[in-house]
């Protein structure tokens, strides 16, 4: 026992050691005072400074701005380069070969990379379910195994939660609902490994296809329990006397368009989040690469040696558990108003407390 | 670069009031965790989807500076 405590602290530390380094290297050296005084020359077109390309190209991975190549859908903010962003870069060109013209070369790494979040939503997709598969096919009543320990703790967990506000009806809901959890949680932590990126980060894409699929589902519960009558019933604030059903007028396009704002707003407060914690990663990183520059100037050190391995600072750290909690959040409150929203439409009394 | 001036005073000023109200939230369900502590847990499930509301009207902002920075 006391050799494995000590073995898992060794490999926590040295993991968390890996991590920064790997996020230090991940940051771009050279961010002078030059470089910024360019960045606000051309500051019509991006408001932070920009990487210089020949770094670019040596770093394995750096911090940059992406608005500058175009592949920017939200205007302007930082992003870090992740691995689908690099395989597009050095296999495109191969696959193209030498004769392709390199406005065409760019132009379908451009098309390839506005897919990145399919791929890593597909990414976690393939881990969770050979993950989840696997703990699956060994599931065991007696002396379950550690890996069974954990799901269980987890679904548990996630159970209690879903049974607090659905009741007996939770057991139909929770394997939407626990899904989502842990889709939306490992989507939002993928980001912070490095080379790593939160597909939930992005709003069309991601964020809104969840508040979409959220919507169907909550609509289609909502005929199913209702029936097609009792869901319009429901809509018009459920009118008993004479004047209710003439208030029924002016409260049913103010329900339809309450029901509407749902998804949005669902998927508008994830991708905020989510993009505002990446950016604030990114910012850091940029931060400690120019804060690195400005003491090796100090110190005279303008070659490179220590540059080489440890480029920046890793004031961005201590935001990793910050982000670490958030994520958490964030996962659980859009999971917690599915919840609550497929509870408004069932017919028990929630329904009348909740308007 | 005023636009961008003013955008993040803008974002400052909802989260200032994203924050007074976050905090009137969560110390009211503090002390009603300190007065029922076998409540935690519905307390806990109700302050977060209260403080997601809360929150959301700050993001709103950062989505609005987002799309009209230069």
């Amino acid at each position: 026992m006391q050799t494995r405590d000590r073995r898992t602290t060794t490999t926590v530390l040295a993991l968390l050691l890996t991590l920064v380094l790997a996020s230090a290297a991940a940051a771009t050296p050279g961010q002078d005072a030059h470089d910024r005084g360019h960045g606000q020359a051309a500051g019509e077109e991006h408001p932070l400074p920009e990487t210089p390309e020949d770094a670019a190209e040596e770093a394995l991975a750096h911090a940059h701005d992406d608005h500058a190549e175009g592949h920017d859908d939200h205007g302007g903010g930082f992003h870090l380069d992740n691995i689908y962003k690099l395989l597009v870069k050095n296999l495109v060109p191969v696959f193209m070969g030498d004769a392709a013209d390199p406005k065409a070369v760019k132009k379908t790494e451009e098309a390839l990379y506005a897919w990145r979040e399919v791929f890593f939503s597909f990414l976690v997709i393939i881990i969770m379910a050979a993950f989840f598969i696997s703990v699956g096919r060994s599931l065991r009543e007696r002396d379950p195994t550690r890996k069974q320990m954990f799901v269980e703790t987890i679904l548990g967990g996630l159970y209690g939660m879903f049974e607090q506000i659905l009741g007996k009806d939770a057991r139909r809901f929770a394997p939407y609902l626990g899904t989502l959890f842990i889709f939306i949680l490992l989507n939002n932590w993928s980001g912070l490994i490095p080379l790593g990126f939160s597909s939930t980060s992005s709003l069309a894409n991601t964020t809104l296809g969840l508040g979409l699929m959220t919507f169907l589902y909550v609509q289609y519960t909502g005929i199913r329990a209702n029936g097609l009558g009792g869901y319009l019933y429901h809509f018009a604030g459920q009118p008993k006397s004479p004047v209710e059903w003439v208030f029924a007028i002016i409260i049913f396009p103010l329900e339809v368009v309450g029901e509407i704002i749902k998804p949005i707003s669902l998927s508008l407060r994830l991708f905020g989040n989510i993009y505002g914690e990446e950016t604030l990663i990114a910012v850091m990183v940029m931060l400690g690469a120019q804060f690195m520059g400005f003491l090796l100037g100090q110190f005279g050190d303008t070659g490179g040696t220590v540059a080489g391995f440890l480029p920046g600072i890793p004031f961005q750290v201590p935001f990793y558990f910050l982000v670490l909690i958030a994520s958490t959040v964030q996962a659980l409150v859009f999971t917690l108003l599915s919840t609550v929203y497929i509870s408004l439409m069932l017919p028990h009394d929630h329904e009348e407390e909740a308007h | 670069m005023e636009t961008n001036g003013i955008l993040v005073l803008a974002l400052a000023l909802a989260a200032f009031g994203s924050a007074l109200g976050l905090g009137k939230a969560i110390e009211a369900a503090m002390n009603a965790m300190g007065r029922q502590p076998e409540a935690i847990g519905k307390i806990q499930t109700a302050m977060l989807i209260g403080c997601a509301f809360i929150e959301a009207l700050a993001i709103y902002t950062l989505i609005a500076v987002l799309l009209l920075q230069q």
